[in-house]
């Protein structure tokens, strides 16, 4: 036996002595199917343990035997076996592979990894995948596209954020926004909606605490990476790219003002006043003088009158809304030769309004990014974002104006100038007394709004040997931003003089009874941001480094990162403007420091992770990381973030492979993890701080109400996922070729989330802000990805995205219920421990007579259900006032947001010129208080006043119905009334693009595609408000997403655009 | 070589970075509130501080007045306005969860809070200002408790067995710490309990405070105060003493009765008569009467209070008192609370001579002057004739209409044992609730009966 193996041996060194002699150096280029080379693609000679890559154009050499087999690979393509035969140069092209789990992350995991190798789970999304919204943002375009998340286009104005909720409310205090990387390294201090979708080539998010825990302190709400283009090898790439877009405002509920109206009329059918006289608008002074009569609470009072004498309807909408129009033009600059690349590109954006007279909005970004290698091994490259961002919009969220118009009866000319040339502001209580004219407004206000923002990156890696790679990164964010907001001196405005006051004032300077007029607001903010991370990693493996026999990889990694933030913030304002113009605020008769606040947060963090791969076949890991911060912990105690996963494919064993089950899922992969991240109080939480106070012309102090905990710790999210990632072999014909499927279940949990709970007030506090409560969230999120139809010429391909999920608070400290009202006005929301989180919070109207209350008895005792009954609208009212019945007491409406939500998202080529892409969103189940209805319910002015019901056998549409649904028990209070389903059906996008390349033969255009985009053509809602996507609540706000309060609705938009490459 | 060079490199940035360890940062604009005592100039600064939360709207700003005007009304006044919790008080008729109820119980106890941290720290005060700043923090609080006790306090202190009747939570030493201190559970302390705290408190006052200190508390204001809370007592002869020493020392000090009557009010500076007001200006300061009693075109609400012609009706035609009332919107309306940025009366000595002249009148004595003399004064300056051999009853209707709509309304409704709108004097629903957001927290506390 033992003579045996050594005859083999021998046998084998001759044979491999003999190869040796026989082998000659090969070269060749590396190339992708479009030949552009790629850089650090593997070369391997099959059967020996020879390898090379290649070079950044693709280049490489290679020692290899005639009938030699290489074995290319690069990450994110399929290998490729090539026998070269008596070749000693050959070209390789590489195809991209298509499979869900060839790519390469390294969002959650430190260091780049393979998906196949992955026990957390990681989405991602090239920037080719991303449709070119108008607002050429980032976060606009990732709506739909992410599975698992939600992300919502909630206001429609130039410049607004969207929401972004990944995995569950983990937080009351800080709200749902994820950390955001740009290649390695945090940006803070800018907008996810300032950086440019044009700079980016791909993009990663992870969700939860479980695959997030090497982020800690920051990573709780999940991550969301870019990754910056970079120039590739070959010819220097020039790529134009221009569009234009024409924007209007939906209005998918049909809104509108009553076209008829209730007041008192003369015989004529002329509107008149209590002195009888016609009630007509004073042109000297812009001001009906004299009311309308009409008591809305009069069972007999019905909206059922013309507006065709002395008062005419106007359609405010069609007199402030327009058309905006947006372009977007970009040029991008890229190349890479020996060991430089680079990459150079800037892009600008212009919005105008969707109000007259309201402003523009206009981005300009700059990017550059290059790399060099300085000495073998040590790679050096700088990112720089510019981003320059100018906005004169007056009413930035449009939400004053809409308001306004909303409020106003439609007998308002708000297009009357008076004989002075201006505008009136307030035409009287005839015209409902919430009402303002816009115009006026934007007669005396203007706003300029500059913000600069600054995005550097450094990186520095070295790989000395095979087994360590170091890698430090320094990343300055900085944004400074100075806003001025001028009111003109309004004395002279007719309409004012009559009312005695101006009517338009600054945000600070008190209204005047009369006389003094004009201000100036001037605000600076400015924030600088610095991340530092410096990380270590350890390769090895077993049998090659170790001679161990067994396959087993392990990666250890190490890092330290440092953050520091810096807030400053300086607000001045000066009032009294003299009489003549221009003037500054220096000329102003009172200036006064409004604010003068400076905020610095240090935090940093230790991190240790260790994995190990054994084989294809699976493989755990696990790790810690320690974060100190300036906001948590007293300034001095850490808090430890530990974490593990594991995966297993179970498609890489002997039994599957050979198995029925590995002829038909050719890949399957089951993963779990669990851990733990972190969400920072905000930097002065812990401190009690005083307020000053004027007196007189003195200064007080006077202590805060609210009285922290000053050991307030850091919100900790636990989470555990588990997951299968799936790739199945489809039909063998040319229709659904393809299938791959991911799915994750999550389960997460916080204990201690920061709010303010009750004290009692004879403490003298009124409340402590303490980690006081407990939330919990769980979901499951899911991509099915297609190829519908794969030929010569026709490439189908379909995503699904599928995201439920659903947070509650478990526990309240004392245990009170806490109501809130939302930021965007009125609304009531509650936190209770055990009920969904961010529910509506009111008052019931009835639909049925007997309808019990919870403990069991009627809400309209059995003797008094006589003197109601059920309206032809559904609603229980009292016959004799024709009122709707209100509960008396309060509670919660459920949960506002979605059951689930789904995309699904179609990809079609044909013959690589004509490529159509199609984006359905489904958003299920969400909830929205239609605050903007009730309003308009005030004063008679929404149109559903028009329409006529029937009460106890009498129709007629009855005044007292609609503000009895507004005031009865309180005016204005929330009610299940205006709580309305919100779900949506809605085609996001819809494009159509063409490559003329091939078709007009000029080899100077590597591309010349024209693209006809667009965007929320199409939305099936059962909503009643303009918009059911919208949100009236701070943007990203834990619990305030219910609400619309005259939020300015998302735009229906065409696009034009032309894509040139040279 | 290179490549220890660079080795060196990294980790010489990873120890440079570890190094900062500075993690207390603060922010250098606002001052950190355990700080706030460190010196003589910061304890005033509360204290001027305590003044304006003593001045806010909840408080002397303007709803401790309109509260006991609204409560009193019997007919005279009329809520028209849109919010539902004035009408319930106006009714009688309150919810524990009533908004004005809760933020006046807060407010009175963020001023106690402010004033017990204040005397807590009066060492860090020179010396020679410590008996004024101590009497001013004492003055805010014997103020503060004064209307907890009385709109709060299960009965009133004349109802009998006040060492039985539940008061408020007393609580006179700084705090809280912690958030599970003690002061975040405590019981009710008895009627009599806080009525000896207010005493002791507005006696030192007294004794400590200036006689004159600008806009702010004297010596003058706390007899005031002092003689007020006699009278709730039905103690007469130290109501009469505590009256009679205001008097004494405002007039040596400058202060008088202003020559008519409407040139008592809507002012935007202390007039001589003014012992103690809040300071409304358009800057600074909240004035809630002018809210709710003034007109749209006057800058307020829509007239939310109104007068009723009952009330009207009972001044003598020639009565200039009865001429500041302004018909508009339909409805007489009171013109004391008129103008915009408005200062808020609080006190005036013209209540220190109708006090003294009941209390003189009651017990048969001429402490300071005759009760003719003292209640001739008021009916002069308004253009009525003296009064002769002043009966008691003829005395508490001049003190009636002087003081009309002042604040003073329920709590004279009260001692003068009155039924209004049907509800007796000591009726369950003539005391406002423990609020619901404070039992909701402190499960120490009962709540008044009849809620």
């Amino acid at each position: 036996m033992r003579k045996f193996k050594l005859l083999l041996l021998s046998g084998l060194l001759l044979t491999a002595q003999l190869l040796i002699a026989q082998t000659r150096e090969v070269t060749g280029k590396v190339t992708d199917a479009n030949g552009t080379p790629l850089n650090g693609a593997s070369i391997r000679v099959k059967s020996t343990k020879g390898g090379t890559s290649a070079a950044p154009d693709g280049t490489f050499k290679i020692n290899a035997a005639a009938n030699a087999t290489l074995i290319i690979s690069a990450i994110g393509y399929e290998d490729k076996d090539l026998n070269i035969g008596t070749q000693t140069n050959v070209a390789i092209s590489l195809v991209l592979d298509t499979k869900a789990l060839s790519e390469v992350v390294v969002t959650g995991t430190g260091s780049a990894t393979s998906r196949k190798k992955l026990g957390i789970s990681v989405e991602s999304i090239t920037a080719d995948k991303l449709p070119p919204a108008p607002t050429a943002s980032i976060d606009q375009a990732l709506v739909g596209k992410i599975a698992g998340a939600q992300i919502s286009s909630t206001n429609g104005s130039p410049g607004r954020p969207v929401n972004i909720l990944l995995r569950g409310i983990n937080t009351i205090n800080r709200g749902t926004s994820p950390m955001i990387l740009l290649d390695g390294l945090e940006v803070r201090a800018t907008d996810l909606n300032s950086l440019d979708l044009s700079g980016i080539e791909r993009i990663e998010v992870v969700q939860g605490a479980a695959s997030a825990t090497i982020y800690g302190a920051q990573g709780a709400n999940g991550v969301i990476q870019m990754f910056s283009k970079k120039g590739k090898a070959g010819k220097v790439r020039i790529d134009f790219s221009t569009n234009v877009s024409s924007n209007s405002m939906l209005n998918l509920g049909d809104v509108h003002k009553a076209r008829l109206h209730p007041f008192a009329v003369n015989a004529n059918g002329e509107v008149i006043g209590s002195s009888g006289n016609l009630i007509v608008l004073d042109p000297l002074i812009s001001v009906f003088r004299e009311n309308v009569q009409v008591n809305l609470i009069n069972p007999t009072t019905t909206t059922s009158m013309p507006y065709d004498k002395n008062l005419q309807y106007y359609d405010h909408y069609k007199m402030f809304f327009q058309t905006a129009y947006t372009t977007n033009n970009s040029i991008s600059i890229s190349g890479a030769k020996d060991k430089m690349d680079f990459s150079f590109a800037v892009s600008d954006n212009r919005q105008t309004s969707t109000f007259k007279d309201n402003g523009k909005f206009s981005r300009t970004n700059l990017l550059t990014n290059f790399g060099v290698e300085l000495a073998k091994n040590l790679k050096f490259r700088s990112i720089t974002q510019l981003v320059y961002t100018k906005n004169s919009l007056n009413d930035g969220t449009g939400r004053g104006i809409l308001f306004a118009l909303n409020n106003s009866r439609p007998f308002a000319d708000y297009n009357y100038r008076m004989p002075d040339g201006n505008y009136g502001y307030y035409f009287g209580d005839a015209t409902g007394v919430n009402g303002y004219n816009p115009n006026y407004r934007n007669q005396y206000s203007s706003n300029l709004d500059n913000k600069i923002d600054i995005v550097q990156n450094f990186n520095l890696n070295y790989k000395p040997t095979k087994f360590l790679e170091l890698d430090a990164k320094y990343g300055m964010n900085y944004q400074t931003q100075d806003v001025t907001y001028d009111v003109k001196p309004q004395d002279d405005n007719a309409s004012a003089k009559f009312w005695g006051t101006r009517w338009w004032t600054g945000n600070y300077a008190p209204t005047p009874s009369v006389g003094t007029s004009g201000s100036i607001d001037n605000f600076r903010y400015r924030t600088v941001f610095q991340n530092f991370i410096t990380s270590p990693t350890l390769d090895f493996d077993f049998e090659d480094d170790f001679k161990i026999r067994l396959p087993i990889k392990s990666t250890t990694l190490l890092a330290f990162d440092y953050r520091k933030n810096l807030f400053k913030q300086y607000i001045t304002w000066g009032a009294d403007a003299p009489f003549y113009t221009p003037y500054t605020a220096s000329q102003m008769v009172t200036y006064r420091i409004q604010s003068d606040y400076t905020e610095p947060f240090v935090t940093y963090g230790y991190l240790a992770n260790q994995k190990f791969d054994y084989g294809d076949y699976g493989g755990i890991s696990g790790g810690v990381r320690s974060d100190f911060s300036s906001a948590f912990g007293g300034g001095s105690k850490p808090f430890t973030f530990p974490r593990g996963d594991a995966y297993l494919r179970l498609s890489s064993f002997d039994f599957w492979k050979n198995g029925k089950v590995g002829s038909s899922i050719n890949e399957f992969k089951l993963r779990a993890a669990y851990g733990k991240a972190g969400i920072q109080p905000r930097p002065f939480d812990r401190y009690p701080l005083l307020n000053t106070v004027n007196l007189g012309s003195n200064v007080g102090f006077t202590f805060p109400t609210n009285n922290p905990n000053p050991n307030l710790d850091v919100e900790v999210s636990k989470e555990i996922e588990v997951g299968l990632d799936m790739s199945i072999k489809g039909l063998k014909g040319n229709w659904l070729s393809s299938i791959n499927f991911s799915a994750t279940y999550w389960d997460r949990s916080t204990a201690n989330a920061i709010y303010s709970v009750d004290a009692a007030p004879s403490s003298g506090t009124g409340t402590i802000r303490d980690n006081a409560f407990g939330l919990a969230s769980s979901g499951l999120q899911a991509s099915l990805n297609v190829t519908v139809l794969k030929n010569k010429d026709f490439n189908w391909n379909l995503t699904t995205n599928f995201s439920k999920q659903t947070s509650k608070i478990t526990s309240v400290k004392g245990g009170t219920e806490i109501v809130v009202i939302s930021n965007a006005g009125s609304s009531n929301y509650v936190l209770k421990a055990g009920e969904k989180i961010g529910q509506l919070y009111g008052n019931l109207l009835l639909s049925s007579v007997e309808q019990l209350a919870p403990n069991g008895n009627p809400y309209i005792a059995k003797a008094l259900q006589v003197n109601y009954t059920l309206a032809s609208n559904g609603w229980v009212v009292d016959k004799l006032t024709k009122q709707p019945f209100v509960t008396p007491n309060k509670v919660s409406f459920g949960d506002p947001n979605p059951k689930f939500n789904m995309s699904f998202i179609n990809d079609i080529t044909f013959k690589n010129n004509l490529s159509i892409n199609m984006q359905w969103d489904w958003v299920q189940g969400n909830h929205l208080y239609n605050q903007t209805r009730q309003w308009m319910y005030r004063d008679g002015i929404h149109g559903d006043y028009a329409k006529p019901l029937t009460i106890d056998g009498q129709t007629g549409a009855y005044t007292a119905f609609y503000r009895g649904v507004y005031a009865q028990v309180q005016a204005n209070g929330t009610r299940n009334y205006f709580y309305e389903d919100a779900s949506f059906l809605r085609l996001r996008n819809l494009s159509l693009a063409y490559d003329f390349t091939k078709l007009i033969n000029m080899p100077v255009f590597q591309r010349l595609q024209l693209v006809l985009m667009g965007r929320n053509l199409v939305t099936f809602t059962k909503y009643s408000g303009f918009d059911p996507e919208v949100s009236s609540g701070t943007a990203n706000s834990s619990f305030d997403r219910g609400v619309d309060h005259n939020t300015v609705p998302n735009l229906k938009t065409f696009q034009i655009g032309l894509n040139l490459g040279f | 070589m290179k490549k220890i060079a660079i080795l060196y490199a990294f980790s010489g940035a990873i120890i440079l970075a570890g190094c900062d360890k500075k993690l207390d940062l603060r922010n250098p604009q606002t001052i950190d509130a355990a700080g706030a005592f460190s010196s003589d100039a910061k304890v005033k600064k509360v204290v001027l501080g305590n003044y304006a939360s003593l001045g806010g709207s909840s408080m002397f700003g303007g709803d401790v007045l309109w509260m006991s005007e609204l409560m009193a009304s019997a007919g005279e006044l009329n809520w028209v306005g849109t919010f539902p919790d004035p009408r319930q008080i106006w009714s009688k008729n309150i919810l524990v969860a009533n908004s004005n109820v809760a933020a006046t119980y807060s407010q009175a106890y963020r001023i106690i809070y402010n004033s017990n941290n204040i005397l807590a720290n009066m060492g860090v005060v020179l010396p020679a200002d410590q008996p004024k700043v101590s009497g001013e923090a004492l003055f805010q609080r014997a103020l503060s408790y004064f209307e907890l006790i009385k709109y709060y306090g299960e009965k009133p202190f004349f109802a009998g067995g006040a060492t039985t009747l539940k008061g408020v939570p007393l609580i006179t030493a700084p705090g809280p710490a912690a958030p599970d201190d003690v002061f975040y559970q405590m019981p009710r302390a008895t009627v009599d309990a806080v009525y000896q705290q207010i005493i002791a408190d507005l006696i030192a006052a007294e004794a400590g405070l200036p006689n004159t200190n600008t806009v702010y508390a004297n010596k003058a204001s706390a007899a005031l105060a002092l003689a007020r809370v006699y009278l709730q007592q039905d103690k007469f002869a130290e109501a009469r003493d505590a009256a009679n020493r205001c008097i004494t020392i405002a007039t040596a000090n400058g202060f008088s009765l202003v020559s008519t009557y409407a040139g008592a009010f809507n002012n935007a500076t202390n007039t001589t008569e003014d012992l103690f007001a809040i300071q409304v200006t358009n800057q600074a300061g909240t004035n809630s009467c002018f809210t709710y009693f003034s007109t749209g075109p006057n800058g307020a609400r829509d007239g939310d209070i109104e007068v009723t012609t009952t009330h009207y009706n009972k001044y003598n035609a020639l009565d200039a008192r009865r001429a500041l009332f302004f018909f508009e919107a339909g409805a007489w309306r009171c013109g004391k609370w008129k103008t915009i940025y408005r200062n808020v009366k609080v006190m005036r000595l013209a209540e220190a001579y109708l006090t003294r002249a009941e209390c003189n009148q009651r017990l048969t004595t001429t402490v300071g002057a005759t009760p003719d003399a003292d209640v001739s004064r008021t009916r002069v300056r308004a253009g009525l004739t003296a009064l002769v051999g002043a009966t008691l009853q003829q005395i508490l209707d001049e003190r009636e209409l002087e003081l009309a709509f002042e604040g003073q309304g329920l709590w004279d409704a009260k001692r003068l044992r009155q039924t209004v709108d049907g509800k007796t004097w000591n009726d369950d629903k003539m005391t406002f609730p423990i609020p619901l957001r404070e039992r909701n927290v402190n499960p120490n506390l009962a709540q008044n009966p009849g809620y």
